[in-house]
C-alpha cells in the first residue's frame, strides 16, 4: 500500500520514529496477525464440527472434544486482540508524548517571535490536535497492515487444494479490490491536507475571536462575526465531511465486491455441494472463510484513510519542525551572573517579509553600562532587543558577547541570563507568586523573605498584600481584575527576581502614576547596579538616568553618546529635547 | 443525562435526518444477517439435497442472497453519509450558536476565564458532540433492533438457542462493555478535563513565550506540560484498556455463543427438532448480529468524556450577561451630555470599592482627561460609560436617557472605547480596520492611519495595508498596535470617543502630534482620554483628577 506517497520529509519523520514506537509496533503486528490467522483455525473446526453433527449423527457428547477444543481458541484469540490494541496504543502514545517535547524544544529554539503570521491557536493546534492524529499510524493502521499482509494469503493457500471456483474467486477479486481501493484513494490525501487546513484555520481563528470578543462588541462588528465563525466551522464540517465522504465510497466499493464475492462463493459452493463436486465440510469451510479473507482488506480499506490522516498530521508537525531555528546554539558557556559586554559589528537584520529592520550597527557597550535606546516608533529599537535575546538573527555582520560571537553561545543558558521587561507584559494562569517566580515558586524559609523583599522593591508589595489571598491569588487572563500598572509591577519583581545579569527594559516605568514611579525608579537603580542595562525609552527621566543615549531612525544609528553631551552638541537628540518643550539643564 | 436531553433539543431539526439515517443502518445491518443466515441454510440445504439426490429451489435463496448483498453494502453507504452529514452541519451550528452566546455574555461576564480555555470549549468539546449520534446513539440502536430481530427468527427455529443467545447478547454485547465503561467513567472524565487544561496551558505558554525563554523557566513550564500530557495519555490509556476489554468480551462471547449453539443444535438436531440447514442457519445468525454490538464498547468507554463535554459547553452557555439590554428600547436622544449621578461601584480584585458616589457632567463636545494613579478605578470607569458594567447605584444619562434604557447596539455606536488593552486581530492592518467599518475605503483607511501617525510607518511595510497584523500585533510594535486600534475606532466617528491610556508607549513627540489630530479630529464631540499621569503635557483639555477621596 505505498500508493500515498508520503513527502520526504513526512517519511523521515516517520523512520525517526521507529526506534521511539519500538517492539510495542512489531508486538501490535504479530499479535494482529495471529489474531486474523486464528479465526482460520476457528473456521476450520466450525466446519467440522457442523459436519460431523449435521451429516454424520454426532450427538453433543461426541462433539465435546473439539467445542472445547474451539473455546479454547477463542480465548487465545481474545488474548491476541487485546494484547495487538495494547501494544497499538504503547507505541502510539510512546511516540506522541516524544513528538510533544520535541515540539515543545522546538518551540522555545524558534523563538518567540516566530508566529509572526500565523494566529498562535494555529501553532497550538499542531501541538494538540496534529500530535493526537498521528495516533492511528500505529493503533489502526499497522496491525491492520499486518493482518493483511498474512490473512487472505493464508485463506488462499488453504481454499487452493480444496476447491478451485472459490479460489478463482477470490484470487480475481484480489486485485481488483485493491485497485479499487487505489482509485478511491487518490483524491483522499488532497482532501486530508484540505481538512487539516481548514482544521488549523478555524482553531486559530476561535482562539483570536474569544481573545478579541470585547473589542468585536466595541466595534459592533459581532454580528460579522459571529458569521465568519459560523463559515469557518461550517468549511471545517464540509472538509471533514469531503473527507469521509471518500472514505465511505472506499469502503462502499471494498464492502461491494466483498459481498458479492461472498455471495458468488455461498451460491458456487452450493451448487457444488448439490452436484456432489464438494464435500460439505470443505464447502461450509470455504464458505466461513470467504468473510474472513475480505474482512481484513475492508478494515484495511478504512485503516487507510486513518493513516492519511495522521500521515497529514505528521506532515504539519514536520512542517513545524523545519522552521529554521531563531539562532544558532553554539556550546559556550559563559560564567553566570556576571554583567556582558556587548559589541555589534555592522549588524543588518532584515524581516522575513523583506523590511530592513536594522541596518549597519556598530556599537560598544561595556560591562555594567546603562545605555538608552530612543528614536521613532518602529525605528527598530524592539530588534535591537530581539536581536541580543536571540529571538531574530542578523542577517550581516554579528553580536558578539564578551569579545565571542553570540552564537557560539549556548542558546538557553544566555537567555536566562536577561531580565526582560516588555511594555505589556505576559502574566500566566496561575497564582501571583508563580508568575513572579516563573522557574522556581517560593517554598518557605529564605526564599520566602526574598521573596518578599522582590515585591517590596517592585511596589507590588502593598497591592499584593491587599489582594484577598495576597500572593496566593490566581489571576484571569492578562492579569484580568489588576489594573495595567499592577500586572506591570507584577512583571517588574519577575524581573527583580530572576538572576540575570543583562538588563532589557522597555520604558519600564511607563504604566506607573507619579509615586509608583518614584518607588520604582529608585528600584530600578537597585536592580541595574552590577548588571548591564539596555532602556528603550520613552521619557526624558529614563534617559537622563543613563550612562549613554542611542538615537535609532529608520534601522540606523544616527547619534551615539552621554545624554548630556548630545544635548548640548544640538543634533538630533538635541532637537528631540527642544521639541519636547521641557529641555532643563538640571535634568540631563 | 438532563444535558444530553438539552443537546437532542437543540438538534430536534435535524430529527428527520437522524431517524433516516438510522433506519437505513438497520435495515443494512440485518441485511448482513439474512445474507449470512441464508447463505448458510442455502449451503447446508444444498449439500443435503446432493447426498439425498433430490433437487431444491434454488432461486429464491440465491436472490435473497444477492438482494440482502445489495442492500446491506447501498445501506451502509447511505447510512453513514446522511448520519455524517447532518451530525456535521448540527456541530458546526452548535459551535456557531456557543460562540454568539459567549459574545453576549462578554466582556465582563467571561473575565474569570482565559481565552484559551474558551477556545477549547468551543473546539475540543464541541468536536465531541459528534460522538453523540455517530458513535452512541445510532450504533446502540442499531444493535439493541438487530439484536430483536435476531434472536426473534432464532426463536422461530429453537426456543433454547434463542435464549441462550439473547442471554449472549444482553451480557456480552451489552453489559460487558457498560460494566468496562462504567470503570472508566471517571479517567474519561478526566481525559476531557485535561486535553482542555493541556490546550490552554500550550496557548499560554506559546503566548508567553519571551518571558518563559528569558527567565530560564521555559524548563519548568516544558516539564509541567510534559506532566500534564503523561497524566492524559495515562487517562486514555486506562478508558481504552476498558474499552478493549469490552471488544475483547464481545469477540469472546460471539466465539463462545458459537461453541454453545453448536452443542445445543446437535443436541436439537439429534432430537429431531431441528433440521441440518436450520442448524447452520441459526448458528451464523447468532454469531453475525454479535457484529452489531462491535462499536459499542468504545462508543460506552467515551461517553463519559462526551457527557463531561457537554456539561462544560453548557457551563458556559448558561452564563447570564452582566448587562442586560432593554425589553423595548428608547430611541438614541437627540444630544449627547453625558451625566454621572453619584455613581458608586465595588467589585474590584479583593472586592475593594473603586468608585465611590461619582459624579460628572460632561456636556457634548467637551474634550476631559481622566487622570489619576494606578488602580483607582479608571478603567472601571470607562467600563461603566461603555456598559460593560453597569454601575451599584447612582446613574449614567446620555442627553438625559438613562444608558441601560437605550439599545446596546446604538449605544456602541455612539459609545466608542478603545480599551488598555486593544486586541488586534490576525488579519491584515486593512482587514482589522475594517472591521469596525466594512465598506470604508482604502483612502479612508490611509485616512484614518495619517491621524494616528501610522501612515508612514505601514507605508514602509512591503505589503502596505494588506500587511498581516500578527497575533496580539506580534508584527507590530506595541505603540503602533495601540494606535491601531485608536484608528479603528476613529472609523466608527463615534459621538462620544473614550481612549484609554491611547499613548501610552509612545515617545513623547509622536504622542503629541497623535493627541492634536485626535482632538482635531474630534471637535465638536465628546473625547474621553484616560491617563495614568495627572498633568497630561500634551493636551488641551480639561482634568478630571480621580483621587482616593474622590474627584
Amino acid at each position: 500500500m505505498t500508493e500515498t506517497t508520503a513527502p520526504s520529509d513526512v517519511s523521515s519523520l516517520l523512520r525517526s520514529l521507529r526506534p521511539v514506537a519500538g517492539a510495542p509496533a512489531v508486538g501490535t503486528m504479530v499479535a494482529a496477525a495471529s489474531h486474523g490467522l486464528l479465526g482460520v483455525a476457528v473456521a476450520f473446526l466450525v466446519a467440522g464440527a457442523v459436519d460431523a453433527a449435521v451429516f454424520h449423527g454426532h450427538d453433543a457428547a461426541a462433539l465435546v472434544p473439539s467445542l472445547a477444543l474451539l473455546a479454547g481458541l477463542a480465548v487465545v484469540r481474545a488474548g491476541a486482540a487485546w494484547a495487538s490494541d495494547r501494544f497499538g496504543f504503547a507505541a502510539a502514545a510512546a511516540v506522541r508524548r516524544h513528538l510533544f517535547a520535541r515540539l515543545l524544544d522546538h518551540v522555545a529554539a524558534a523563538g518567540p517571535l516566530r508566529p509572526a503570521t500565523k494566529p498562535i491557536g494555529e501553532r497550538a493546534a499542531v501541538l494538540i490536535e496534529a500530535v493526537a492524529a498521528v495516533e492511528p499510524y500505529w493503533r489502526q493502521w499497522l496491525p491492520s497492515a499486518a493482518r493483511v499482509g498474512v490473512v487472505p494469503l493464508a485463506v488462499l493457500v488453504v481454499v487452493a487444494p480444496t476447491d478451485r471456483w472459490a479460489f478463482a474467486i477470490l484470487a480475481v477479486s484480489l486485485p481488483m479490490l485493491l485497485w479499487a481501493m487505489i482509485l478511491v484513494g487518490k483524491g483522499a490525501e488532497v482532501a486530508h491536507r484540505r481538512q487539516w487546513a481548514s482544521l488549523a484555520r478555524l482553531g486559530g481563528d476561535l482562539l483570536d475571536k474569544v481573545a478579541g470578543l470585547g473589542d468585536l462588541k466595541r466595534l459592533g462588528a459581532s454580528g460579522r462575526a459571529v458569521a465568519s465563525v459560523h463559515a469557518a466551522a461550517v468549511t471545517f464540517g464540509r472538509e471533514t465531511m469531503s473527507v469521509l465522504r471518500l472514505a465511505f465510497l472506499s469502503a462502499l466499493v471494498l464492502e461491494f465486491f466483498a459481498t458479492v464475492s461472498i455471495a458468488g462463493i455461498a451460491i458456487a459452493v452450493g451448487f457444488r455441494l448439490m452436484w456432489g463436486d464438494l464435500d460439505f465440510r470443505t464447502g461450509f469451510f470455504v464458505l466461513l472463510l470467504a468473510p474472513e479473507f475480505y474482512a481484513p482488506l475492508r478494515d484495511l480499506g478504512v485503516r487507510r484513510h486513518a493513516r492519511i490522516e495522521s500521515l497529514t498530521a505528521l506532515g504539519s508537525i514536520a512542517e513545524m519542525l523545519a522552521e529554521p531555528e531563531a539562532t544558532p546554539s553554539g556550546d559556550r558557556i559563559r560564567p553566570a551572573g556576571a554583567p556582558p559586554a556587548l559589541r555589534f559589528e555592522a549588524v543588518r537584520v532584515v524581516h522575513a517579509d523583506g523590511r530592513v529592520a536594522l541596518d549597519g550597527i556598530d556599537l560598544d557597550i561595556a560591562a555594567g553600562e546603562h545605555v538608552a535606546i530612543v528614536g521613532p516608533s518602529g525605528a527598530g529599537k524592539s530588534t535591537l532587543f530581539a536581536l541580543v535575546a536571540g529571538f531574530v538573527e542578523a542577517s550581516r555582520g554579528r553580536v558578539l558577547v564578551d569579545g565571542a560571537p553570540l552564537d557560539d553561545l549556548d542558546r538557553d543558558l544566555w537567555r536566562a541570563e536577561l531580565v526582560h521587561l516588555p511594555q505589556t507584559p505576559h502574566l500566566f494562569e496561575g497564582w501571583i507568586a508563580e508568575n513572579i517566580a516563573l522557574d522556581r515558586p517560593p517554598s518557605g524559609g529564605d526564599a520566602d523573605v526574598a521573596f518578599e523583599a522582590v515585591l517590596a522593591a517592585s511596589g507590588a508589595g502593598d497591592f499584593v498584600a491587599r489582594l484577598p489571598a495576597g500572593r496566593d491569588t490566581p489571576l484571569g487572563e492578562h492579569g484580568l481584575g489588576l489594573s495595567g500598572g499592577e500586572a506591570q509591577r507584577l512583571a517588574l519583581a519577575r524581573a527583580f527576581w530572576g538572576s540575570g545579569s543583562l538588563v532589557l527594559f522597555d520604558e519600564p516605568t511607563a504604566h506607573l502614576d507619579a509615586e509608583t514611579e518614584r518607588v520604582v525608579g529608585e528600584a530600578i537603580v537597585r536592580l541595574r547596579n552590577g548588571r548591564t542595562a539596555l532602556t528603550i525609552a520613552h521619557r526624558l527621566a529614563t534617559v537622563a538616568a543613563a550612562d549613554r543615549v542611542v538615537v535609532l531612525d529608520h534601522g540606523r544609528i544616527v547619534e551615539c553618546g552621554r545624554p548630556g553631551d548630545l544635548a548640548a552638541a544640538g543634533g538630533r537628540w538635541a532637537r528631540m529635547l527642544a521639541d519636547s518643550g521641557i529641555v532643563t539643564e538640571a535634568e540631563v | 443525562m438532563r444535558d444530553l436531553l438539552r443537546l437532542i433539543g437543540l438538534w430536534r431539526g435535524a430529527a428527520g435526518w437522524l431517524a433516516l439515517a438510522l433506519v437505513v443502518a438497520v435495515a443494512a445491518t440485518l441485511a448482513n444477517l439474512a445474507l449470512m443466515a441464508v447463505a448458510g441454510w442455502f449451503v447446508t440445504a444444498m449439500a443435503a439435497a446432493g447426498l439425498a439426490g433430490a433437487t431444491l429451489n434454488y432461486f429464491t435463496p440465491s436472490a435473497l442472497i444477492r438482494a440482502a448483498a445489495i442492500v446491506r453494502t447501498g445501506g451502509r453507504y447511505l447510512d453513514r453519509v446522511i448520519g455524517h452529514e447532518a451530525t456535521f452541519r448540527l456541530v458546526a451550528a452548535t459551535r456557531t450558536a456557543l460562540f454568539a452566546r459567549l459574545e453576549r455574555i462578554a466582556p465582563a461576564g467571561l473575565d474569570d476565564l482565559r481565552s484559551g480555555e474558551m477556545a477549547a470549549r468551543l473546539k475540543g468539546d464541541v468536536d465531541r458532540l459528534e460522538a453523540v449520534h455517530l458513535r452512541l446513539l445510532a450504533p446502540l440502536a442499531v444493535a439493541v433492533l438487530t439484536a430483536v430481530a435476531a434472536v426473534a427468527v432464532i426463536a422461530h427455529y429453537d426456543g433454547g438457542i434463542a435464549v441462550v443467545s439473547a442471554f449472549a447478547l444482553a451480557v456480552g454485547g451489552l453489559l460487558l462493555p457498560l460494566v468496562a465503561a462504567g470503570a472508566a467513567s471517571r479517567r474519561a472524565r478526566e481525559t476531557a478535563r485535561l486535553s482542555a487544561d493541556l490546550r490552554r496551558r500550550v496557548v499560554d505558554d506559546l503566548a508567553g513565550l519571551a518571558a518563559l525563554t528569558t527567565t530560564g523557566a521555559f524548563a519548568t513550564h516544558r516539564a509541567a506540560r510534559e506532566a500534564v500530557f503523561a497524566d492524559l495519555v495515562a487517562a486514555e490509556r486506562h478508558v481504552a484498556a476498558r474499552a478493549t476489554a469490552g471488544q475483547v468480551a464481545v469477540g469472546l462471547t460471539s466465539d463462545l455463543l458459537g461453541v454453545a449453539v453448536l452443542a445445543l443444535g446437535a443436541a436439537s438436531l439429534a432430537a429431531g427438532t431441528l433440521a441440518g440447514p436450520e442448524t447452520t442457519l441459526v448458528l451464523l445468525l447468532a454469531q453475525a448480529s454479535f457484529e452489531a454490538f462491535a462499536p459499542l464498547p468504545a462508543a460506552f468507554a467515551g461517553a463519559a468524556a462526551m457527557f463531561a463535554s457537554l456539561r462544560r459547553i453548557f457551563a458556559l452557555w448558561d452564563r447570564d450577561p452582566v448587562v442586560g439590554a432593554p425589553a423595548s428600547p428608547r430611541p438614541l436622544p437627540g444630544r449627547f451630555d453625558l451625566v454621572l449621578d453619584h455613581v458608586s461601584f465595588g467589585v474590584g480584585h479583593a472586592g475593594r470599592p473603586i468608585l465611590r458616589d461619582f459624579s460628572l457632567d460632561l456636556p457634548e463636545g467637551r474634550h476631559v482627561v481622566v487622570a489619576g494613579p494606578s488602580g483607582i478605578g479608571k478603567s472601571t470607569l470607562v467600563d461603566l460609560l461603555s456598559r460593560v458594567r453597569d454601575p451599584e447605584s447612582g446613574e449614567i444619562r446620555l442627553g438625559g436617557v438613562p444608558l441601560p434604557a437605550l439599545g446596546l447596539d446604538e449605544l456602541r455606536a455612539t459609545i466608542v472605547v478603545v480599551p488598555q488593552r486593544p486586541h488586534i486581530f490576525a488579519a491584515t492592518i486593512a482587514e482589522n480596520l475594517r472591521l469596525a467599518a466594512p465598506r470604508a475605503s482604502d483612502d479612508e483607511l490611509w485616512g484614518v492611519l495619517e491621524t494616528v501617525a501610522l501612515k508612514d510607518a505601514v507605508e514602509r511595510m512591503p505589503a502596505g495595508l494588506a500587511t498581516f497584523a500578527g497575533s496580539d500585533g506580534v508584527s507590530l510594535s506595541g505603540g503602533e498596535a495601540r494606535r491601531l486600534a485608536v484608528a479603528r475606532a476613529l472609523l466608527r466617528r463615534p459621538r462620544i470617543l473614550i481612549l484609554d491610556e491611547p499613548t501610552e508607549g509612545l515617545d513623547d513627540d509622536a504622542a503629541r502630534r497623535v493627541t492634536d489630530a485626535i482632538e482635531t479630529l474630534m471637535r465638536d464631540r465628546t473625547l474621553i482620554v484616560v491617563s495614568h499621569r495627572s498633568g497630561e503635557p500634551n493636551s488641551r483639555a480639561l482634568e478630571v483628577v480621580l483621587s482616593p477621596r474622590g474627584v
